[in-house]
């Protein structure tokens, strides 16, 4: 079975941008002709759960009931829709990502010791799929333009230290011998590495997070800084090598929240010839009551004319692929090992209006004709940008 | 009387057996595993020892087995040793003679997210820890990181904790933005177990005057180390002790100076590793220093630890007479040989008791 990209509903009606015929043509070509990398993808979108049958929703229900922590009933969601793909009774995850254009997504790989279950769990999974027909892992750039020629989707490896990257460096070469090409510093907190954007001081890398941001250049792991605070963020900006990247995050100076980067930092990202990623996430965005697929866009035309357009990318990070009940749980201000505080007002009901799930990805390649981008910068932001990071630490 | 004393001026000698005498560090390697070691503490007058016994880094499981091992290897011993936590073991321990073995904390990383783990600590005879060792963790930096980072979210609800449980927070190792905020924090005074002035030997670990300011302000002792390194004399002799227990003295009194000497015996690096893997009787021995360079020289001038004499019990008696020499009272020199760490205990177990704070 091959599924071509051609396939790839037309863009999506719900959002009204006011583009001309002429207009809508060109969207289309565009980002059925792109390479389209989101670099924080998470999946479908939770409300993928709603387009099942009640019967399996119920046998979703149950799986999650069942989980013992609400880590793994995260884990269990996440690969639900995998799951149904690997058994042959629902393909629709394959069928979305085929509607959203998508060319490559994201998977975790944790940075671990071996000891930690949860961890050794997610990779399980992860490796469970990895024979589904319409996906494949990638670690190249080539392997990301070969999977555009096969009509499959690819997924690249990102890591979010939500666990502190252990202080031992060859944890690093085993997550790397694993497929992981891109490793965040810090989650939200402070650990032994750096420190986080939540938290309340602010402060460089520490000694080893330095190791660390040496031992990625030397392997050609990419440094992202997308969760880590300003002095962190410039730091590994300062002592890197090789080009940073914060593959989800937004602009302070459009709107200010802790997971947002200042002009300062964006500047230092871009100066390391890295890329900024945009957030579909929308307490990071706005706290306009009725946020949009606008509101995102405003940020990519904030650091496009700040930096130039070479170095924004699409992160959408949003939504998550789970309940939205679990979801509740899972980033509550009272899950303190997360960092999120009640002032960073992560609300998981809440979703850009235009931007529901991965197949609202045309979106932003109409929203961006609308807002007059050439072609070529087009093709940047959706997934040029990101093969020339890729290209250039990892080959 | 025992021999180290009397062959010292009586008058000295009384001042020491009349007294506290607390050394507020010792970290407890198997090498050190050596009853005689223990003897000449105890024959140079201590009657407390605060020791760390724990593996490295260190874990919750291997700072029980750590503690478990010496308390049996010590119990041939129990004619003239004891462990005790409690002022009430401790003073009972001096009433009969005896040396009282305590313990401590070097990081605060073997809890490691885990507030109820701090409870436990203090339920296996841990009355200090540090909040971090030379590197940062997830509650402070430690000394040997150039950024500064102040507390975590994470560290500021362990020093709650800790204040609530009565075990004190300890700051030597500790970055010098993060001792400063969690002087400020915490409730209890707050102490430097084993720590020089920086204005008398440049080195990482020790302390810059607002620290030593703040944490003298607050009710809270800084415990002298004898190790040559941070004296800043390869010797580590007594007069050099002195002077930083004199610089101390002069820059915020004598109510906020004890002694905390660490290490009796420096061993060769190569052999830290093994040793401390040992202490945890572990076949996975682990990196030490650890990866993250936890001992950087930045100012290039930095004495080795292991290049360094130690300062040893034997020389108590003459440390002693100086300070008698120079002028200081009989209570001044007693509260320094273990009275002000004392007091510290006292305001702990009354918070622990009493759930108050101390009055202002």
């Amino acid at each position: 079975m091959i599924y071509l990209p051609e396939h790839a509903a037309p863009p999506s009606a719900g959002f009204d941008f006011g583009l001309s015929p002429h207009q809508e043509e060109r969207a289309t070509r565009l980002h059925r002709e792109s390479i389209v990398i989101d670099l924080l993808s998470q999946h479908a979108g939770n409300t993928i759960f709603d387009h099942y049958p009640d019967a399996l929703k119920q046998e979703l229900c149950a799986a999650l009931a069942d989980a013992k922590s609400p880590m793994e009933a995260y884990l269990r969601a996440v690969y639900w829709p995998y799951e149904l793909s690997r058994e042959g009774r629902s393909d629709l995850i394959a069928d979305w990502f085929r509607q959203s254009g998508l060319t490559c997504g994201t998977y975790g790989i944790g940075v671990h010791d071996g000891t930690d279950a949860l961890e050794n769990q997610w990779e399980a999974a992860t490796q469970r799929y990895a024979d589904l027909p319409w996906l494949r892992y990638v670690t190249t750039t080539r392997e990301i333009r070969e999977a555009k020629r096969d009509g499959v989707i690819a997924f690249y490896a990102h890591c979010q230290p939500t666990t502190p990257i252990p202080r031992d460096l060859k944890c690093i070469d085993t997550a790397y011998a694993k497929g992981l090409r891109s490793l965040m510093l810090t989650y939200n907190s402070m650990d032994h590495v750096g420190v986080g954007c939540t938290e309340r001081v602010d402060a460089g890398l520490s000694n080893y997070g330095l190791d660390v941001v040496r031992h990625c250049n030397s392997i050609g792991m990419i440094v992202d800084v997308s969760h880590c605070g300003h002095l962190t963020t410039m730091d590994a900006c300062r002592h890197s090598s090789r080009p940073v990247t914060a593959n989800h995050t937004a602009a302070t100076g459009v709107f200010g929240h802790a997971r947002g980067k200042s002009d300062e930092a964006l500047r230092a990202i871009a100066a390391t010839g890295g890329l900024i990623g945009v957030v579909a996430v929308p307490a990071f965005l706005t706290d306009d009551p009725e946020p949009s697929i606008e509101h995102m866009l405003n940020h990519i035309d904030y650091v496009a004319n700040l930096v130039g357009w070479q170095h924004v990318a699409i992160g959408t990070d949003w939504p998550l692929q789970a309940p939205t009940p679990l979801l509740r749980t899972l980033l509550s201000p009272d899950n303190k090992a997360l960092g999120f505080r009640k002032q960073d007002r992560l609300d998981v009901t809440q979703r850009l209006t235009g931007f529901d799930d991965c197949r609202d990805l045309p979106n932003i390649t109409r929203g961006l004709v609308k807002r007059g981008y050439a072609d070529e910068a087009i093709r940047g932001i959706l997934g040029e940008n990101a093969l020339r990071v890729i290209m250039g630490v990892c080959g | 009387m025992n021999p180290e004393t009397s062959q010292v001026d009586p008058a000295i000698a009384g001042i020491i057996d009349g007294a506290d005498v607390w050394d507020m560090t010792l970290p407890w390697l198997p090498i050190y595993w050596d009853m005689n070691v223990l003897a000449s503490y105890r024959a140079a007058g201590y009657t407390f020892v605060s020791a760390t016994l724990q593996d490295w880094p260190p874990t919750l499981a291997g700072t029980e087995r750590c503690i478990t091992r010496f308390k049996a290897a010590a119990a041939p011993a129990s004619d003239w040793l004891m462990f005790g936590s409690s002022l009430e073991q401790i003073d009972a321990g001096r009433r009969q003679g005896k040396l009282v073995v305590g313990l401590n904390s070097q990081e605060t990383r073997l809890i490691g997210e885990d507030l109820s783990h701090i409870e436990g600590l203090y339920a296996l005879g841990v009355r200090h820890m540090l909040l971090a060792y030379n590197v940062r963790n997830l509650v402070a930096d430690g000394c040997a990181e150039s950024a500064n980072a102040g507390l975590s979210n994470f560290g500021r609800q362990v020093i709650r904790e800790m204040n609530r449980v009565g075990m004190i927070v300890d700051c030597a190792h500790t970055g010098r933005q993060s001792s400063l905020e969690a002087i400020e924090l915490s409730t209890a005074p707050v102490i430097f177990s084993h720590a020089n002035p920086h204005t008398l030997c440049d080195h990482i670990r020790n302390l810059h005057d607002d620290q030593i300011r703040a944490c003298a302000k607050r009710g809270g002792v800084i415990g002298v180390v004898g190790v040559g390194a941070y004296l800043g004399d390869e010797q580590a002799r007594t007069e050099t002790v002195f002077k930083h227990i004199d610089y101390l003295c002069q820059t915020v009194g004598p109510q906020a100076v004890g002694l905390g000497t660490d290490y009796v015996k420096i061993l060769p690096a190569s052999r830290y590793e093994r040793e401390w893997a040992a202490a945890a009787n572990d076949a996975d021995t682990r990196s030490w220093p650890e990866a993250g360079n936890a001992w950087p020289d930045p100012p290039g001038k930095q004495l080795a630890v292991e290049s360094t004499r130690c300062f040893a019990p034997s020389q108590l008696p003459e440390l002693v007479s100086m300070m008698h020499a120079r002028g200081y009272s009989k209570t001044n020199i007693r509260d320094i040989l273990g009275g002000n760490f004392r007091r510290v205990y006292t305001v702990a177990e009354r918070m622990r008791a009493t759930g108050e704070s101390p009055a202002a």
